[in-house]
C-alpha cells in the first residue's frame, strides 16, 4: 500500500493527573526519517504509545500506513509492517536468542529467518546466549534485529540508543540509514540524543510540556536558527517576531533567533559597524541548543 | 497465538530445573511418610504456579506491552494466557493420574481418594486463579499475589469448614453420599467439576477482557 504519510497524527489529547497531551497533530512523510525531541517528560513516550494503539481512551485520530487506530477493534495485521524498538529488551531473560527465533517465527507471517540470521552474524549475537547474558548493547541490537527481519515498513524507536556507546549508536544508526535507502521505508524516532537525531533526521518534532511546538525540515531548522551573541543595546534592536529566548549576563546579551535571514537582511551587522560598535558573532546553532533555549524560554 | 504459547513454554522450561528440585523434594516427602497426597497436591498447584511465573515475567519484562507492538491483539494476549492456565493445571492435573497410577500399581493405594482429590484440587486451583486473574490484570502481579493467597486461603477454609461440619474424614466421603456408586459418583464428579471450571473459566475471561480492552500498556 502506498500512503503518502506513514503516521498522520490528529488533534491527539489525553489528560492525566498532573499532565496533558494537549491537542498534538503532525505527520510524518513516507520515505523519511523524523526525530522526535523534548526533554523529559514532555510527552514523547506516551505520543508513541498512541501510536501504537497501546493507549486507550485518548482524544483524536491516528493513521499507521494508512490504518486507524482503533482500540476496539482486533484486526492487527497492519502490525506486521511495523517494527518497533523501546528503551529496554523486552524479551523474557531465560529465552536463548534461538528461542526468540522460534517464537518470532510464529508471532509474524512475513517473519524472515535469514535475514535474522543475517543481522545476528551483523551483530555478533550468538544464538545460543541468553538474553539476561547479554550486555545492553547486544539486547538492543537483538531488538533491532527483530525490528528488522520481517517485512517493516515503518521502524517505531522510542529512546532505542540511550544508554549505548557512542561506537554501538553509530553502528544501529548505520543500519537505520541502510533501512531508510529502500524508498518507501520509514523511521520515526524519539531521542534525548540530539546528536543521533542530526546525524540522521530528515524533519523534527519538538514537543514541549505535551505540546507540539514545532515540525520543521531539519536542514532548514539548523540554517535558520542561529544564536547571536552581542550587546543588550544591539540585541534591543533584533525584531521580538524572530526572538525564541535571550539571556542578558554582565558583558553580553545571548539570543536564540528562529530566522537568521530576516535578521541579516534587516542590516543587523551593518548597524552595529556603523556605528563603531562591537561586531556581534552570528553562531550556527544545533538542535540540542534549540531545544535548551527554547524550554528555557517557556519557562520565564 | 502460538508464538505466545511456546514463549511461555521456553520461560517455563528455563525454570525447570529449580522447580524439578522442588518436586524431587515432594516425591522423597511423599515416599518417607508414605502418602501421596501431598504429593499429588503439589503437582497440580505446580501447573498454577507455573502461570503465575510466566505472568511475573511478563510484567518485569514489559513484555506484553512489546507483544501488542506485533501483530496481537488484546484479545489473543488475553486467550493465550487461559489457555496457558487451563494446559499448565491440566497437565498436573495429568501427571498426577499418572503418578496415582504408579501407587496403584505398587499397592501403595487403591486410589479411589486420590483420584477424587485430583478432581477436586484441580477444580479448586482453577476456581481461585479464574478469580484472581482480573485482579493480576488489573493491578498487576505483584499485588495480585497477596489477592491470591487470601483467596485460596478462604476457599480452603470454606471447603475444610464445610467437610468438618459434614463430619467428613476424606473427600471421597464427601462426594460418595448416601451408597451412590462409586463410579457413578465419580463421573458425577467429574461432570460438576468440568461445569464449574468452564463458567469460571468463561466469566474470568470476561471480566479480564474488560480490564484489558481499557488497560494503558
Amino acid at each position: 500500500m502506498n500512503v503518502e504519510n506513514a503516521i498522520e497524527v490528529k488533534n491527539l489529547t489525553k489528560v492525566y493527573n498532573g499532565f496533558r497531551l494537549d491537542d498534538v497533530s503532525f505527520q510524518v512523510p513516507t520515505g523519511s526519517v523524523v526525530g522526535f525531541i523534548g526533554e523529559n517528560g514532555a510527552g514523547k513516550s506516551t505520543t508513541i504509545k498512541a501510536i501504537l494503539g497501546l493507549l486507550p481512551d485518548r482524544e483524536g485520530e491516528i493513521q499507521v500506513l494508512g490504518h486507524r487506530i482503533d482500540n476496539e477493534k482486533d484486526d492487527e495485521s497492519w502490525k506486521e509492517q511495523i517494527g518497533v524498538v523501546f528503551d529496554e529488551c523486552n524479551f523474557p531473560p531465560e529465552l536463548k536468542i534461538k528461542m526468540i527465533a522460534n517464537v518470532m517465527k510464529n508471532m509474524y507471517q512475513t517473519w524472515d529467518e535469514q535475514k535474522f540470521t543475517d543481522y545476528l552474524m551483523k551483530f555478533e549475537l550468538p544464538l545460543e546466549k541468553k538474553v539476561k547474558e547479554l550486555s545492553k548493547g547486544m539486547k538492543m541490537k537483538l531488538c533491532i534485529a527483530v525490528a528488522l527481519s520481517h517485512d517493516s515498513r515503518l521502524l517505531i524507536l522510542d529512546e532505542a540508543t540511550s544508554g549505548l556507546d557512542p561506537v554501538v549508536r553509530n553502528e544501529i544508526l548505520d543500519i537505520f540509514r541502510e533501512f531508510v535507502e529502500n524508498a518507501g521505508n520509514t523511521i520515526f524516532l524519539s531521542s534525548h540524543i540530539t546528536s543521533d537525531i542530526e546525524k540522521i533526521a530528515d524533519y523534527i518534532i519538538f514537543i514541549h510540556k505535551g505540546k507540539l511546538l514545532f515540525m520543521e525540515n531539519k536542514d532548514d531548522l539548523i540554517y535558520n536558527y542561529a544564536l547571536v551573541k552581542c550587546t543588550g543595546e544591539q540585541a534591543a534592536r533584533i525584531p521580538d517576531k524572530i526572538i525564541v529566548y535571550r539571556e542578558d549576563n554582565s558583558y553580553e546579551a545571548i539570543v536564540l533567533v528562529r530566522d537568521k535571514e530576516i535578521l541579516l537582511k534587516g542590516g543587523f551587522m551593518e548597524t552595529a559597524t556603523q556605528r563603531g560598535e562591537i561586531t556581534p558573532v552570528i553562531d550556527r546553532v544545533g538542535i540540542e541548543d534549540i531545544m535548551l533555549y527554547t524550554v528555557k524560554s517557556d519557562r520565564l | 497465538m502460538k508464538g505466545l504459547l511456546i514463549k511461555d513454554l521456553y520461560t517455563i522450561a528455563g525454570y525447570g530445573k529449580q522447580y524439578g528440585i522442588v518436586f524431587l523434594f515432594m516425591a522423597v516427602w511423599s515416599a518417607v511418610t508414605k502418602s501421596i497426597s501431598f504429593l499429588t497436591m503439589y503437582t497440580i498447584l505446580l501447573g498454577g504456579m507455573l502461570i503465575l511465573s510466566t505472568l511475573s515475567i511478563d510484567e518485569n519484562a514489559h513484555f506484553n506491552r512489546y507483544a501488542l507492538t506485533m501483530p496481537v491483539s488484546r484479545r489473543t494476549l488475553l486467550i493465550e494466557k487461559y489457555i496457558a492456565l487451563v494446559l499448565f493445571i491440566g497437565v498436573g492435573s495429568l501427571f498426577t493420574c499418572l503418578i496415582v497410577g504408579g501407587a496403584v500399581a505398587m499397592h501403595l493405594s487403591d486410589g479411589k481418594e486420590e483420584l477424587v482429590m485430583i478432581l477436586v484440587m484441580t477444580t479448586f486451583f482453577l476456581l481461585s486463579y479464574s478469580i484472581t486473574f482480573p485482579i493480576i490484570f488489573k493491578y498487576g502481579i505483584e499485588k495480585a499475589r497477596y489477592i491470591y493467597i487470601l483467596v485460596t486461603m478462604v476457599m480452603a477454609l470454606v471447603v475444610i469448614g464445610g467437610a468438618s461440619a459434614l463430619k467428613l474424614e476424606t473427600v471421597s466421603e464427601s462426594v460418595m453420599l448416601a451408597g451412590i456408586p462409586a463410579f457413578a459418583a465419580v463421573l458425577a464428579l467429574l461432570g460438576i467439576c468440568t461445569v464449574i471450571d468452564a463458567v469460571a473459566v468463561f466469566l474470568s475471561y470476561q471480566i479480564s477482557l474488560k480490564i484489558v480492552k481499557k488497560r494503558e500498556w
